[in-house]
């Protein structure tokens, strides 16, 4: 009890106000209230009290009989001694109260109203049934916390299979299942739409060369206007056909590889497609090896088709071109050079065997040019007057396609002694060519036979030069031969 | 005075522990679900596409059947060439053939053309094209100018679709001539040349698989 007190103590300064509000209105005391009051704190049960209404303010806010107890302190000093009857000394100081105003003034206790019922005891149990409370909500919590988590964990974790017997898949499982399914149909789609695309390719690509062939007999100048207006007629027919075509190729690869999936981390379209061109190869690769394991002695058609997909899925740049391609406006040299370019990027077999084809050397041709020049030289080369008259005569040949390297080795004749200023010409004919380069001759040998022409061996190693590839040496040596060509005659005459 | 102030901030604080667990609790609660209702819609959305994508894909693979269907039919014959352009395998024994018919072919007496041996390297893809092999061969060869010549147009004739022969490359060629000097207008003079040429074929399957 004693610490109850204390607590009590403790607890009744900070609960006690400095003062009420006026405006309070007076409580009616309960009489256990009023006996259990101590003394010092109900001073309206103290006869000795002064009253306080003497200290409130009226309505002018003038002190209300501020200075009473003066005047009566005055007027009634001299009779005081003899007057002891009219009261005590507070009486005759302030004079009697005004018993209205008595009954009327509230008193501290029904200003503050009843005392709170503060305990101890009660703030402890009521803390303990808070903490009890406390107690019970957190573990409501932390059970709730742990079933939410357990719960979504089951639920949203595709590795959680703990309950998949009994209630089936979790939604993670549905999700990432079907998620697959849709790539899966997807990929589907992208293989029957490349294969759809590569035939269309294909039957392009057959078409090419004929569509060429009638554009060149259009162009030619050694045609007649027949001939011509047959071309024409069959290459806007070939064209428009091959366009109609290529329009359908495009309309397939300007469809999107991917589809939105439904994925927690965000996907450009970029990467979607990325991912559906890696699962269409994926994709077509494995078919290929069910084909190879299900029928590997046939279905070679089939395989090389599926192989023909696979680069073509590959191939981005060769899909670029033809998707940027605007065939609608494209007029013919335009649209020839197109096909060129689809051939010469097409990864298919047969664009292959054209690239090999056009990159190939006709050495036929080779050999014509290796003629022709030496020609210039020697009008009679070749024709078996090499004994009686003279000139050159190719003993050997020796053509490589890799280096582009072309070695003769042969003779030549002559019957002053200008031989060397003879094979002079012949080397700077052959580095005029716009056909070879870089002749190298480096040295010069001649003798005299008994007939008294001069002879020497002739062993010239020189380069295939490109069609697209211009020497400086060509032109200026053409040009200066020619001079001496034009200028022989004149000096001659 | 201390004693008590710390009481009774004491359930206080684990009101506002428990507030603070059930508030992450309601928080991670209300997103998990909303991810959780994300993906029952997303799967019930799938479904429908997954339906609509399957039809997609049995329209393109019949326009595909018709197409390559109408394709072969059209193009049997190019089919045809091209098995013999670039066949499916080194082949040998139907190169060997091959150039025996056509030396045979164009043999005749006065004008003649003989093979005198035929030498097969190691074939190999090609660096730029692994789906197409090489098969090297050199071979040397007596013959007739003219069969000379008819020779060089047979190889570069080849793997085209008029002539529909194995595609062939002359990588180098050197020719002499026995009696003397070239002669240009002579048709006959015997010419004695050996070749080294590249054929094609695709390359093997079973090679591309590993």
């Amino acid at each position: 009890m004693a610490e109850n007190t204390d607590k009590n103590k403790n607890i009744l300064p900070a609960a006690q106000p400095v003062a009420a509000p006026p405006a309070l209105p007076a409580q009616p005391m309960v009489p256990e209230q009023a006996a259990s009051q101590p003394a010092a704190q109900s001073p309206s049960a103290s006869p000795q009290e002064p009253d306080d209404s003497s200290y409130k303010l009226d309505t002018s806010g003038q002190p209300k009989e501020s200075f009473g107890f003066l005047k009566n302190l005055l007027s009634k000093k001299s009779a005081a001694a003899g007057d002891a009857d009219d009261g005590n000394a507070f009486t005759k100081l302030f004079g009697k109260q005004d018993p209205a105003m008595r009954s009327t003034a509230p008193s501290l206790s029904k200003v503050l109203g009843p005392q709170p019922k503060i305990s101890a005891t009660d703030m402890f149990d009521k803390e303990k049934r808070r903490r009890a409370l406390a107690g019970r909500a957190f573990g409501f919590a932390v059970f709730a916390a742990l079933a939410v988590y357990t719960f979504f964990y089951l639920q949203l974790n595709p590795n959680a299979t703990i309950l998949q017997k009994h209630f089936g898949p979790n939604i993670a499982i549905q999700f990432d299942a079907s998620n697959a399914r849709l790539e899966k149909a997807k990929t589907d789609l992208n293989i029957a739409n490349y294969m759809r695309a590569r035939v269309l390719l294909d039957d392009v690509n057959s078409k090419i060369d004929p569509y060429q062939k009638q554009v060149a007999i259009v162009t030619s100048d050694f045609v007649t206007d027949s001939e011509r207006a047959i071309a024409e007629v069959q290459e806007q027919e070939l064209g428009a056909e091959i366009k109609k075509k290529l329009v359908h190729v495009q309309d397939i690869f300007k469809a999107p590889l991917g589809i939105d999936t439904f994925s927690v981390e965000p996907v450009t379209p970029m990467q979607r497609d990325q991912k559906f061109q890696a699962l269409l190869v994926q994709a077509l690769g494995e078919r290929k090896q069910q084909l190879h394991a299900a029928a590997p002695e046939g279905e070679v058609v089939e395989t090389n088709a599926l192989d023909n997909v696979i680069r073509l899925a590959e191939n981005q740049y060769f899909i670029n071109t033809i998707t940027n391609s605007n065939l609608e406006e494209m007029e013919t040299k335009a649209f020839s050079e197109l096909l060129e370019n689809i051939r010469a990027q097409g990864t298919d077999e047969h664009s292959a065997v054209q690239n090999i084809i056009k990159q190939r050397l006709r050495w036929s041709e080779v050999i014509r040019d290796v003629h022709a020049v030496t020609e210039k030289v020697d009008d009679l080369y070749g024709l078996g007057f090499f004994d009686t008259v003279g000139g050159i005569q190719y003993n050997s040949y020796s053509f490589d396609a890799q280096t582009g390297k072309i070695s003769i080795r042969g003779t030549t004749k002559t019957s002053d002694s200008k031989t060397f200023s003879f094979i002079s010409e012949l080397v700077e004919r052959i580095e005029g060519s716009r056909k070879f380069k870089n002749v190298d001759l480096p040295s010069f040998s001649k003798s005299k036979d008994e007939e008294g022409d001069y002879t020497s061996s002739l062993s010239l190693v020189f380069e295939l030069q490109p069609a697209d590839e211009r020497d400086p040496r060509d032109d200026r040596l053409t040009e200066d031969l020619e001079v001496i060509e034009s200028a022989q005659p004149e000096s001659a005459q | 005075m201390r004693n008590t102030p710390s009481f009774i901030n004491k359930s206080n604080f684990y009101f506002l522990v428990v507030l603070v667990i059930f508030g992450i609790t309601v928080a991670y609660g209300i997103m998990q679900y909303q991810v959780m209702m994300a993906m029952k819609v997303a799967v019930e959305d799938n479904e429908s596409r997954i339906a609509q994508l399957q039809e997609e894909f049995r329209t393109a693979e019949d326009d595909y059947r018709t197409l390559a269907a109408d394709f072969t039919e059209r193009h049997e014959d190019f089919l045809k060439k091209m098995e013999k352009i670039l066949p499916p395998d080194a082949g040998y024994t139907d190169l060997a053939r091959l150039f025996d018919n056509f030396f045979a072919g164009i043999n005749r007496p006065g004008n003649e053309i003989e093979q005198n041996n035929l030498v097969f390297g190691q074939p190999q893809p090609l660096e730029d094209m692994n789906h197409i092999s090489v098969l090297p061969v050199s071979m040397n060869i007596k013959g007739s100018r003219s069969n000379f010549l008819k020779f060089l147009e047979f190889i570069e004739n080849s793997g085209t679709l008029e002539s529909g022969t194995r595609l062939m490359e002359l990588k180098s060629i050197t020719f002499n001539f026995e009696d003397g000097g070239e002669l240009v207008k002579d048709p006959t003079q015997d010419v004695t040349f050996s070749v080294r040429m590249n054929t094609y074929f695709r390359t093997s399957k079973v090679a591309a698989l590993n």
